[in-house]
């Protein structure tokens, strides 16, 4: 658990930060031969990014004056976030090179078992899932999926 | 108008509209009825897939989806006190209690007899007033416009949210999430960093994949969520008949009116409906010390006053182009990739459509009746299922949905980039709605205001010149004060409590 009013906090410097940072890119914004600049590309951005950097200051003072209506930032099996999203990021990394029923079999074996999935039914779910892959989105709806591989594997 | 009509109830007679119909409904009762899943969730995993459809066919799946989602949630509900939509929460009050006492049949009936009402009801305010507002509509120009999306983008942040602050800040993130790409006026690359796969701007899928399935597979793994088991033997399927029912007229006309007035309103959805319902039905009601202890009055308000949300939702959705709720915002997104632009324009160009949605809306609310009295004990199966199996499924589903729209592995980047940042900001209390409704709104706000500058040589004047931009503009502004006013007592009286 985190106190919220610490996470809260850093959330609102993380955005103060990034609006300056974004505000920074805007300067590199072409502007268009005959166009006035204040209304160029970077008019609404920089609007936005003065906004989020005055909200997010207001939302300091006003976490740091007021009590909260929850203290504790409840984080549970938070360590399961990383492990899931690095999952995903294999996935979307390794889906046209090993192709999609090799790389959504792997995957989704590792997200059940990170998500505490009996062993026996990991297999099960896999396996009835890539089937409905291929009945539904390769036969039925013609989603061009990568293949790679796998058709010449096929008579 | 006799001819659109026409032209909208033969939409219905293409067998591929009504198979969409009763597969939306089933699909949002399900997606309704289990924990942890919600409408725009199930819209979102769905839209992907809508683009193999033609237009009415993928609209009607989609709108299907949404009435459906929104009576899904009574039924866990009233049987196992765990609602599975925010709305449903005020059903169990009363619902729950009707278990207890073995008349779960008579609270299921009381809930589906009364969603359809509400929901009929609601299609009828959407005929009758989306037409003439449309008409009005039609004079907008950038300056309304631009005040529009503004006041539909103030109010939605300043009410879903306790907080007002981080309301309007998930907003700005949503109207800077639709500044990545080329920009719409000279196309400029902005925010691109050298990404090929950014060029075209942030894929509005793969933005509704990362906000609603991502985070909601994000929050399953992480709270660790378990499958309940119902006896379905044991629950009694004794139906309230038709007569009694109707004893409940009362209730049924303050609770569709309400809910349909907050529909209309961005920001209010289902569970205000709800709330405000229920609230009036007690205040009215002749027995009020039964409310909270199985009064079938409680159960009928709150049902009746989620539906008839529904078809107020869509009257500013249709006529204005404004979602007022994540399941609204991803109809126009979906109406969008269909190249159909929600607005008043949508009623001269696509009467077949609007004529279309306004029929199936009818139809479907008699779907779910149906479906709702026979299959009870299938949609209270659903609870079973695993959510751990459910997350690493939706996240499956989520992914090829995302890469199939255009082929690339960048959407998918996206969508999981997005939905970890989704995942943080709610665990930080930024509701995500306002970011969702950022997104739709975003290329309407921003053309707009640099339109209407353009025109008027720079000067800001323009908006507080023109009645309606001002008066949308004060009542956007209306809507700040209100929920910093409400911040502030709620901290006072937060602080209060700890004082004593």
């Amino acid at each position: 658990m985190t106190s919220r009013k610490g996470g809260e906090i850093l959330v609102a410097l993380f955005l103060i930060v990034g609006s300056i940072l974004g505000w920074i890119e805007t300067a590199k914004f072409e502007v268009e031969p005959g166009m006035v600049k204040t209304l160029g590309p970077a008019f609404f951005p920089q609007i936005l990014f003065t906004g989020i950097a005055l909200l997010a200051i207001a939302l300091i003072i006003q976490t740091a004056r007021t009590t909260p209506a929850t203290d504790m930032v409840q984080w549970g099996y938070w360590y399961k976030v990383p492990l899931a999203a690095g999952v995903m990021l294999f996935q979307a990394l390794a889906f046209e090179e090993l192709s999609t029923f090799v790389a959504v079999g792997i995957s989704l074996l590792l997200l059940l078992w990170v998500a505490g999935v009996k062993f026996k039914n990991i297999f099960l779910v896999t396996a009835s899932f890539l089937i409905f892959v291929y009945l539904f989105f390769v036969l039925l709806l013609r989603v061009p999926l990568p293949m790679q591989f796998l058709p010449t594997l096929m008579p | 108008m006799l001819e659109n009509w026409i032209l909208g109830v033969s939409q219905l007679g293409q067998w591929q509209v009504l198979l969409a119909m009763v597969l939306g409904v089933g699909l949002g009762i399900i997606v309704g009825a289990m924990p942890g899943l919600s409408g725009p969730t199930g819209l979102a995993l769905m839209i992907p897939f809508t683009f193999v459809l033609s237009p009415i066919v993928a609209i009607v799946l989609l709108i299907s989806i949404y009435v459906g989602a929104e009576y899904g949630g009574s039924i866990t509900a009233i049987t196992i006190n765990t609602p599975g939509t925010p709305s449903g929460a005020i059903t169990a009050i009363d619902g729950y209690p009707l278990t207890q006492q073995g008349q779960t049949g008579r609270a299921l009936s009381i809930s589906i007899m009364s969603s359809t009402t509400g929901g009929v009801f609601s299609t009828i305010c959407l005929v009758l007033f989306s037409i003439p507002l449309a008409k009005v509509a039609i004079a907008f120009g950038p300056i309304q416009f631009f005040a529009l999306g503004v006041f539909g983008l103030t109010i939605v942040a300043s009410l879903v949210s306790g907080n007002w602050i981080k309301g309007v800040i998930s907003a700005m993130i949503g109207l800077l999430i639709v500044t990545v790409g080329a920009e719409p006026m000279t196309g400029t690359f902005r925010f691109t960093f050298g990404q090929p796969a950014l060029w075209d701007g942030v894929s509005f899928v793969a933005a509704m994949l990362g906000l609603f399935a991502i985070t909601e597979v994000f929050h399953i793994l992480e709270s660790q969520l378990k499958s309940r088991v119902v006896d379905t033997a044991k629950i009694s399927t004794e139906r309230i008949s038709w007569f009694e029912f109707g004893r409940l007229w009362k209730t049924l006309s303050i609770s569709s009116i309400l809910g349909t007035i907050i529909g209309v309103m961005p920001g209010a959805g289902a569970s205000i409906g709800s709330i405000v319902a229920y609230n009036e039905a007690k205040r009215v009601s002749s027995t009020p010390e039964k409310f909270g202890k199985g009064a079938p009055e409680g159960v009928c308000a709150s049902e009746t006053a989620n539906n008839a949300t529904v078809g107020g939702a869509l009257v500013p959705l249709l006529t204005l182009g404004v979602p007022g709720s994540g399941s609204t915002a991803i109809l126009l997104g979906a109406l969008a990739l269909q190249n159909i632009n929600p607005g008043p324009q949508l009623f001269e160009k696509h009467p077949d459509i609007v004529f279309g949605i306004f029929t199936s809306l009818f139809l479907a609310n008699f779907v779910m009746l149906f479906l709702g009295l026979k299959f009870i004990r299938l949609w209270l199966k659903v609870v079973e299922v695993s959510p751990p199996v459910l997350a690493a499924l939706i996240f499956s589903v989520a992914f090829i949905g995302a890469f199939s729209v255009g082929s690339s592995v960048g959407d998918v980047v996206v969508m999981l980039v997005i939905g970890l940042m989704g995942h943080i900001l709610r665990k930080f209390g930024f509701p995500l709605i306002p970011v969702v409704i950022g997104l739709v709104l975003g290329d309407m706000i921003e053309i707009s205001l640099r339109r209407a500058l353009i025109l008027s040589d720079g000067s800001y004047v323009v908006f507080f010149t023109d009645p309606i931009s001002l008066g949308l503009l004060i009542a956007a502004a209306a809507s700040l004060v209100f929920a910093i006013v409400r911040d502030i007592r709620a901290a006072r009286r937060r602080q209060g409590f700890e004082s004593v």
